[in-house]
């Protein structure tokens, strides 16, 4: 079997809320291999996403580690953070989260201009990106004027092109009707094998799960027969 | 695709909103600015066109140095004036009486004598060019002429008066006046009724300044000496320098040269509360009109932090695709920087089109209003005067855009700490 490129050990998170201690994850454990497709399944509430936005250094937990190739991220300062987010991984979410300011080729070039890559460069590599997402002619476009399966791919093009080894996608389906959700996983999973990426979905939908390599369930914070 | 960094592009674009080119809490933030920056321009430059135009009618009227002799009238002062003279500083040197006396107008049409109680001054009509503007501000029609018995009259005082050129009047001196009052109090009838003298206006002059133009006449030395009774003695000298700021210096040096028996005056003494209290209404003024721009940021900090409510997801997607802190902030402050930029040039464009045209515009208000907005009387000038310097315009303008900065950064910096997760869940 292939090394792992993430380990999560005894993750624990919770939140505050009033005066009551929400435990989210309780002690999760889990390996993600380099190059495979993972499902993460479980009820709203079981803690997907959260798992997800620690391993993506968008928060941190209460205890336990995050392994990113032998570097434990949960001790990463904030600098540290900020690159990583920008330069090993990259983030889909349910609600797209374009900013509307920008055509379809500024959001996709986005993480790449904050890491000051010269613009020309950074267009070359969004075109070929939107090119490969099917949109090729909607690169002008703004978001509002692109449907929401069209906003997903750019999205999905926004978070390759850094080429970041590892793909976080947040319930990338759950605002898409069923067919076009599948079309959108397809896309997701084939770009991910040519470019060697890593990607873990959250998702509670059990035909987005079916498409991953390994499915691992998420119950009440725990994994599931962990 | 644009090649600015992506901090300053985003900012540009959120000064833009999708269905129009700019966005109207932009043109709000912007007018707010600009019409701080325009106020403060054209207040300060007003106060430094009133403080320089008074110091130009003060020195066009008055010498910047005089000298007298201790409590007492000059006699020597021809050669008090070859020694003043001697001085390379000195650009001229004119001897001069001035005193109160009583003017009777000789209405030609009937009508009843008017009484005033002007200030005479006697100079010499060969010296007093090099000290005063006085010569040459006498109007079209009449001439500086002082010979035999003629005077020049300040142009509201003849205004007031009903006078012409070729006009006469009568002018009574102190001394006689005194003389006669203590002959009723000693119970003298038996002594000659002293007559005034009589004089024929040759001149009217206009230096421009209120209190001059209708206080003063000028005659010859010789008809004031003889109203004050002081023979070939003089009050004091007028003493022009190269560079009335250095009146100061120059003060000590003549004191030097001419010893204790003699009193020299430099004209910011003589005019000090005066010009003291321009300077202390400039600075007060510049205080007081910095508030306008400081509520005028508040402006930008209530904009901001509207906006950076509004764009809470916007901003933890930004933040989870790896911008900074730094840049984050960076974001809303270059947008702020955007709105002072063309607040404070709207401003300094609007202030100084308003100074351009604010006489036109006091005329204007004058005729709709019927109301004198900038009485002559009041404030000594005619026109509303104004100095744009270029060091008021970068304090003001600089200042400005600090104040409108430092009001962004608050949200800004609010912008830059948000939890990332919290910021994209936020609805």
């Amino acid at each position: 079997m292939s090394e792992p490129l993430l380990s999560v050990r005894k993750l624990t998170k919770s939140y505050k809320i009033i005066k009551r201690t929400l435990e989210v994850l309780r002690g999760v454990d889990i390996e993600i291999v380099r190059g495979e497709f993972l499902a993460l399944r479980g009820a709203s509430g079981a803690g997907k996403s959260t798992l997800l936005h620690l391993i993506g250094g968008l928060d941190s937990p209460n205890s336990g580690e995050i392994i990113f190739e032998g570097k434990n991220i949960a001790q990463f300062s904030e600098t540290d953070l900020t690159h990583f987010r920008n330069r090993r991984v990259g983030f889909i979410f349910q609600s797209y989260h374009l900013l509307p300011e920008l055509n379809a080729l500024e959001n996709v070039c986005l993480p790449v201009r904050i890491a000051r890559l010269p613009a020309p460069d950074a267009e070359k590599r969004g075109s070929e990106l939107l090119e490969q997402v099917g949109l090729k002619d909607r690169m002008e476009h703004k978001p509002y004027e692109l449907s929401g399966g069209e906003q997903q791919r750019v999205a999905i093009a926004r978070a390759m092109i850094a080429e970041p080894e590892l793909i976080l996608a947040d319930e990338p389906t759950g605002n898409l009707d069923s067919h076009t959700g599948a079309e959108i996983i397809e896309l997701l999973k084939s770009l991910c094998v040519k470019r060697h990426t890593t990607l873990a979905i959250a998702t509670h939908d059990a035909k987005v799960a079916t498409c991953a390599q390994r499915v691992v369930e998420l119950v009440d914070g725990r994994i599931a027969g962990g | 695709m644009s090649k600015l960094p992506f901090e300053l592009l985003l900012a540009l674009r959120y000064l833009r909103p999708r269905r129009s080119f700019v966005s109207i809490i932009t043109v709000i933030s912007i007018i707010g600015v600009a019409l701080g920056v325009a106020v403060l321009i054209i207040v300060i430059s007003v106060m430094s066109g009133f403080g320089h135009d008074l110091r130009e009618k003060i020195l066009g009227f008055n010498a910047p140095i005089v000298i007298g002799q201790n409590d007492k009238p000059m006699d020597n002062y021809e050669d008090v004036m070859r020694l003043v003279s001697s001085n390379r500083n000195v650009t001229g040197v004119a001897p001069f009486l001035l005193g109160p006396v009583l003017v009777e107008t000789q209405p030609t049409n009937g009508g009843n004598a008017l009484f005033t109680t002007p200030f005479i001054r006697g100079v010499d009509i060969n010296t007093e060019g090099s000290v005063s503007a006085l010569p040459r501000s006498v109007l079209p029609g009449g001439s500086f002429d002082l010979s035999g018995q003629s005077i020049v009259v300040g142009s509201i005082f003849a205004e007031q008066n009903g006078l012409d050129i070729g006009d006469h009047v009568s002018i009574y001196s102190p001394s006689e006046l005194k003389k006669m009052a203590e002959d009723v109090q000693h119970g003298r009838t038996n002594v000659e009724a002293i007559l005034p003298d009589d004089y024929t206006v040759t001149g009217i002059f206009d230096v421009g300044y209120y209190d001059y133009d209708a206080d003063f006449i000028a005659a010859s030395i010789e008809n004031v000496q003889d109203l004050y009774n002081l023979e070939d003695s003089v009050h004091g000298l007028s003493v022009q320098i190269r560079d009335p700021l250095q009146a100061g210096e120059v003060k000590h040096q003549l004191e030097d040269t001419l010893g204790p028996n003699y009193e020299i005056t430099t004209w910011e003494e003589q005019n000090r509360q005066l010009l003291g209290a321009i300077t202390v209404e400039k600075c007060l003024m510049y205080y007081i009109m910095f508030f306008i721009v400081v509520v005028a940021s508040f402006g930008i900090t209530c904009t901001q932090i509207t906006f950076v409510v509004m764009k809470t997801r916007e901003i933890g997607l930004m933040k989870a695709i790896g911008a900074s802190n730094y840049q984050v902030m960076l974001v809303f402050v270059l947008q702020s920087v955007v709105v002072s930029v063309f607040g404070v040039a709207s401003g300094l464009g609007l202030g100084l089109f308003a100074l351009y045209v604010r006489n036109d515009f006091l005329h204007f208000m004058n005729r709709l209003t019927g109301f004198e907005l900038f009485p002559a009387s009041i404030y000594g000038f005619s026109e509303l005067p104004a100095i744009v310097s270029p060091t008021d315009l970068i304090i003001i303008c600089g200042g400005s855009f600090v104040i409108c900065l430092l009001a962004a950064i608050l949200p800004a910096r609010h912008a830059s700490k948000m939890n990332t997760v919290e910021a994209l869940r936020y609805e």
